[in-house]
C-alpha cells in the first residue's frame, strides 16, 4: 500500500500547467481554472504527474485538463461518458496508471448517469471529479439535474418548479453504492474551503492509489454569466443557497470495498 | 502451429481475437451475440486478457475508447440492436484516429425486428453511420475459417489505419459449425509502434505529453492545426483506403454471363445457386465482396462493359443492389432477390438456392437456349 | 376499494399462443400476477397501460388485454414519464422491466424519473439474470464466470432501493419475493400501496420483486427458491423502506 508522499508544497503557479494560450478560455469568474489548480497542486504533492491521464468531459471543465502538462483525452469521447472511458484505459495500463475524470453536473449526472453509476457501482479504480455549477453552462446556462429549485435558467424563466423534478445530490449518492470507497464534496469560497477541497481530492486521489475502489469528489463551483451575477454575488450565491442545500463534508471513506 | 478443430463461427470470433493479441473485450448480451458473451468470458480471462461486462453497448464502445486510446487492441461485439447506440462513439473514434474492431452481428430490424439472421445493416455499415462524413472498413465473413482469418485482418486493418473496422456477419455464419485451422496468420507491412497512445507523462520516451482529443479540427492538436487541415487529413485517409482495401472473392466469373453479388450467408446460398446453375448449362458466375467497404466494385464494372446481367441476393430490403447499381452505371441490367423472396414467412425464413435460380432464369429468359444436362 | 376477490387465473392474461414462451420454473408470470390481480381488484383495467421492458419479459404486454407498450430496451421509465404527463391522473402507468433493463441499460432513464418524481409504478423483476446487480452474485456466475473476471473489481449487485430512497420525488420503495403464498401476499400488498401512491399523484414509486431464473442459474427451480431466499434476499432485504403502511 503506497504512502501519500507530499515532495513539497507548491506555491505560485502550479509547474504542471502549461503557458499556453488556450482556444477555449473561462470567463471572468469563474471558478473551473481554480478547480483546476486543485488538481495541478494536489497530482504535483503526490508526485504522480508521470503516471496520471485526465479524462475530460464535454462543457467549460474540459479547459481544465487542457493546460495541464499530463497525458490527456479532450474531450474523453462523447458527453457524458468520461467514466467509461477512464475504465479502459485503467483496464489497459493497470494499477500504476491514475486516472482522474473531470466531468460538469450536466454531463456527469444527466446523458452521464449510466457511466458514472456503473463505474462505481463496479469499483473501479478511477477517481471522478464533477463541477456542480447548477447549470449547462457552455450551452447558455439551462437546466440541469443538479439545479436547485427556485433556480431561474434558461429552460426555467420562472425558476425551477416541482414538475421539473427535484435536484440530485451526486455525492450521497454515490457514497450509497458499495464500489464507491470515498465520496465528498467541497467548495471553492473561500481560503478554508479551498484547502478543505484540496485535502478531499487528495484523500480520493489516494484511495486510488492504494487500490481501493472508486472515488469521487463534487466541487460546488459558479457561472456567473449564466445565473447573471457578479463573480462576488455568485460566490455569495453558493455561500447562501447552495451549501444549505448541497452540504460539504466526506460522505463516505472506507478501507476497502466489502459485498 | 496449425491446429484442426471444429468449430462454431462465434468460437471463431474469440479464437480469430485471441490470435490477434486483442487484450480487452467489451460488450452487452443482445441477442443474438448472447453466446459469444458467454464464451469470451471463459476464453478471454483463462488467455489472461480483460473481458468487460458493461451495462449497455454505448458504455462498451466507450470503454473500448479508453483501452485502444492506451494501446491495448480491443473489441465490441455488438448486435443489430445495440448497433445504433454506438453511433455517436465510432464517430468519436474516427475523428481521434483510434483503432477499434467492432464485430456485428446482423439480425432482423428494424426496431427489435426479429431476433434471427438478416442482412439489413449493409447501409450503415458502408455509409457513416455517425455524425459527420466518414467511412470504416467493413470486413465481411461468410463461413467459419473466414470469419477466423478476417478477425485477425481486422485488428491489423485498425492499427495500420487507425480507424475503427467492421466486420459483418450474420446470426446464421456465428451459429454453424465448420473445420477451423487455427493458424496466426502473418501480416505484413509491419505497424509503426504506437507513439500517439496515453500512458502516463513519465512513461513517454521523448518526454512530451499525448493529448487524445476527439474533436480535432474544433481543438488544434500536434497533428492538425485548423478545421480544414484535418478534414483534408481525415479525407486523404479514406481516399487511400478506399484505392489499397477493396477486396473480393470470384467463382467462375471469367466467361458469366449473369454474375451474382451477395455476401455473408447469402453467399454461400448463391455458391449452392452456382451450382445449379451451371449443372443447366447457364454461365453463372458469384463475386463476393469481401469489404463491404471499400467495395470491389471496378470487377463488377469491367463484366458490365461486357454484357453481364447481375443479380444481387441480399437478405434485406435494400443495401448491396445500391453499390450494384453505383458500380456498373447503368450499363447492365440488374435483378435481385432480397428478404421478401425468402422461403417462409415467419422470421426464420431465409433465401434458397432454389429461388435464386429462379431468378436467375427470369433474367435470362427468352435470351440464351437453356441445355438441360441429364444427371 | 376492492371490487372482487380474484382467484384462478387473471382475466387479464389473454389464452394465445406466444413466440416466446416461458422457460419451467420462470416466476415471471407470477411476477405479472401481483400486478393483475391488484388491477382487477382496485378495477383499474380501463386506465391501466402496462409497459414492458426488454429481455425475457418483451413479450409480457401481448400477453394481457390492457394497452400496453413493448418498449426499446432500458427506455419504458422514459416513456412511462411521458404517457404519465400526457394523461396525468386519466392513467394508471405501471412499467415491468426485468434488473438488466432497469439497472443497466436503463440506469439513466430510471435514475431521473425517480428524480423528476413522475408518478409511475415501476415493477423491478430482479431475476439478477444480467447486469451489475447480481449478474456475478447468481449462483451460475461462479460456475461459468472464472474467479478472475471479477478482478480487478469485487461484484456487489446494486441496491436501487437504497439509491432512492432519498430521491425527494419518490413516495414508495419496497422489496418483496414471490417463493411461497405468504410472499405473494405481501408483495402483492407492496404492489396494491404502490398503485395506491400513484392514484393520489404522490411520487415516482417502486416495487421490487426478487424471481427465480432456474435456466440461468443452472439451479432447478426448487433449489432457485432456496438461493433468492439465502443468498439474495440477504443482500437485497425485503420489506418496505419508504413511504410503507399504506397512504
Amino acid at each position: 500500500m503506497e504512502q501519500a508522499v507530499t515532495r513539497k508544497k507548491v506555491a505560485g503557479t502550479p509547474r504542471l500547467r502549461f503557458p499556453i494560450k488556450s482556444p477555449i478560455a473561462s470567463c471572468q469568474g469563474c471558478l473551473h481554472p481554480l478547480a483546476g489548480r486543485i488538481l495541478a497542486e494536489v497530482i504535483e504533492e503526490l508526485d504522480i504527474g508521470g503516471d496520471t491521464i485526465l479524462v475530460g468531459g464535454v462543457g467549460c471543465h474540459a479547459t481544465i485538463g487542457g493546460h495541464l502538462n499530463l497525458d490527456v483525452l479532450l474531450p474523453g469521447a462523447a458527453h457524458g461518458r468520461a467514466p467509461d472511458v477512464a475504465t479502459g484505459v485503467k483496464r489497459i495500463l493497470g494499477k500504476r496508471a491514475i486516472l482522474i475524470t473531470i466531468q460538469g453536473d450536466g454531463d456527469a449526472m444527466a446523458i452521464g448517469t449510466e457511466p458514472l453509476i456503473q463505474a462505481a457501482a463496479r469499483g473501479e479504480k478511477i477517481t471522478v471529479i464533477m463541477i456542480n455549477n447548477q447549470v449547462y453552462g457552455t450551452t447558455g446556462g439551462q437546466l440541469a439535474p443538479t439545479t436547485v429549485m427556485g433556480h431561474k435558467t434558461t429552460t426555467t424563466p420562472q425558476g425551477r418548479k416541482l414538475e421539473d423534478g427535484y435536484p440530485v445530490h451526486s455525492a450521497e449518492l454515490l457514497a450509497k453504492l458499495k464500489g464507491v470507497v470515498y465520496s465528498a464534496r467541497g467548495a471553492l469560497t473561500s481560503v478554508r474551503n479551498f484547502q478543505r477541497t484540496k485535502k478531499y481530492v487528495k484523500r480520493a486521489i489516494q484511495k486510488q492509489m492504494d487500490d481501493l475502489g472508486f472515488s469521487f469528489v463534487e466541487i460546488l463551483g459558479n457561472c456567473p454569466v449564466a445565473w447573471r451575477l457578479s463573480p462576488v454575488d455568485s460566490i455569495k450565491y453558493i455561500e447562501e443557497k447552495l451549501i444549505p442545500e448541497f452540504p460539504l463534508g466526506e460522505f463516505k471513506d472506507i478501507k476497502e470495498v466489502t459485498n | 502451429m496449425e491446429q484442426k478443430i471444429l468449430a462454431r463461427g462465434f468460437e471463431a470470433i474469440g479464437w480469430g481475437a485471441l490470435a490477434a493479441d486483442c487484450q480487452l473485450f467489451a460488450g452487452c448480451p443482445t441477442s443474438p451475440e448472447d453466446e459469444i458473451f458467454t464464451y469470451l468470458a471463459q476464453e478471454f480471462p483463462k488467455n489472461g486478457r480483460h473481458f468487460v461486462r458493461a451495462s449497455s453497448e454505448v458504455s462498451a464502445i466507450n470503454i473500448a475508447y479508453g483501452s485502444t486510446s492506451a494501446g491495448g487492441r480491443v473489441m465490441v461485439v455488438v448486435a443489430s440492436a445495440g448497433w445504433g447506440l454506438i453511433q455517436e462513439t465510432m464517430s468519436h473514434l474516427v475523428n481521434a484516429f483510434l483503432p477499434v474492431v467492432v464485430v456485428l452481428i446482423q439480425r432482423g430490424g428494424p426496431g427489435a425486428g426479429s431476433l434471427r439472421h438478416a442482412q439489413m445493416d449493409y447501409l450503415p455499415i458502408t455509409r457513416d453511420a455517425g455524425q459527420g462524413n466518414y467511412r470504416v472498413i467493413s470486413l465481411a465473413p461468410s463461413s467459419v475459417q473466414e470469419t477466423y482469418d478476417l478477425m485477425q485482418l481486422a485488428f491489423h486493418l485498425a492499427d495500420k489505419w487507425r480507424n475503427p473496422v467492421i466486420v459483418a456477419t450474420d446470426t446464421i455464419i456465428i451459429r454453424m459449425m465448420e473445420p477451423l485451422t487455427l493458424k496466426t496468420i502473418k501480416l505484413g507491412p509491419p505497424l509503426p509502434e504506437k507513439d500517439w497512445i496515453v500512458k502516463g507523462k513519465e512513461h513517454q520516451t521523448d518526454g512530451i505529453r499525448r493529448f487524445i482529443s476527439s474533436g480535432q479540427g474544433f481543438i488544434p492538436t500536434r497533428d492538425f492545426s485548423t478545421y480544414l487541415h484535418f478534414l483534408k487529413g481525415l479525407n486523404e485517409k479514406v481516399l487511400r483506403m478506399r484505392e489499397t482495401e477493396a477486396r473480393y472473392e470470384s467463382y467462375e466469373l471469367e466467361d458469366a454471363e449473369i454474375v451474382l453479388v451477395a455476401y455473408g450467408y447469402s453467399a454461400r446460398v448463391c455458391q449452392e445457386a452456382l451450382m445449379m446453375a451451371r449443372a443447366e448449362g447457364i454461365k453463372a458466375g458469384l463475386m463476393r465482396p469481401v469489404t463491404l467497404w471499400p467495395f470491389p466494385g471496378d470487377v463488377l464494372k469491367k463484366k458490365a462493359l461486357k454484357g453481364a446481367k447481375f443479380l444481387t441476393v441480399e437478405d434485406g430490403l435494400e443495401g448491396l443492389r445500391e453499390d450494384v447499381m453505383l458500380a456498373v452505371e447503368g450499363q447492365a441490367e440488374i435483378e435481385w432477390v432480397n428478404v421478401l423472396d425468402r422461403n417462409e414467412s415467419g422470421a426464420g425464413g431465409a433465401i434458397y438456392p432454389g429461388k435464386v435460380l429462379e431468378k436467375m432464369r427470369k433474367l435470362l429468359k427468352g435470351k440464351v437456349k437453356v441445355i438441360k444436362k441429364g444427371r | 376499494m376492492i371490487k372482487e376477490w380474484v382467484c384462478g387465473k387473471p382475466r387479464l392474461w389473454r389464452d394465445r399462443p406466444t413466440a416466446l414462451p416461458f422457460c419451467p420454473g420462470c416466476q415471471h408470470s407470477v411476477g405479472v400476477r401481483t400486478v393483475l390481480e391488484t388491477i382487477e381488484e382496485l378495477g383499474l383495467e380501463g386506465k391501466t397501460i402496462f409497459l414492458g421492458g426488454g429481455g425475457c419479459v418483451y413479450p409480457i404486454p401481448t400477453m394481457l388485454d390492457l394497452d400496453g407498450m413493448q418498449c426499446p430496451q432500458g427506455r419504458a421509465s422514459s416513456i412511462g414519464s411521458a404517457l404519465k404527463r400526457i394523461h396525468g391522473r386519466e392513467a394508471i402507468i405501471i412499467v415491468y422491466q426485468d434488473d438488466n433493463d432497469g439497472l443497466a441499460v436503463g440506469t439513466e432513464p430510471l435514475i431521473h424519473a425517480a428524480l423528476r418524481g413522475d408518478p409511475v409504478t415501476v415493477i423491478m423483476a430482479n431475476n439478477a439474470s444480467y447486469g451489475s446487480t447480481g449478474w456475478q452474485m447468481a449462483p451460475a456466475g461462479n460456475q461459468i464466470i472464472p474467479p478472475e473476471m471479477e478482478k480487478p473489481n469485487p461484484s456487489i449487485p446494486i441496491n436501487i432501493i437504497e439509491l432512492l430512497a432519498e430521491f425527494e420525488g419518490v413516495s414508495y420503495l419496497a422489496r418483496g419475493t414471490v417463493s411461497s403464498p405468504e410472499d405473494f401476499e405481501d408483495t402483492k400488498r407492496y404492489v396494491r400501496t404502490a398503485i395506491q401512491k400513484q392514484i393520489a399523484g404522490a411520487g415516482f414509486n417502486l416495487v421490487e420483486i426478487l424471481l427465480a431464473c432456474p435456466t440461468r442459474w443452472h439451479l432447478t427451480p426448487r433449489e432457485s427458491l432456496k438461493w433468492i431466499r439465502e443468498e439474495m434476499a440477504g443482500k437485497l432485504p425485503l420489506g418496505e423502506f419508504k413511504g410503507g403502511g399504506g397512504i
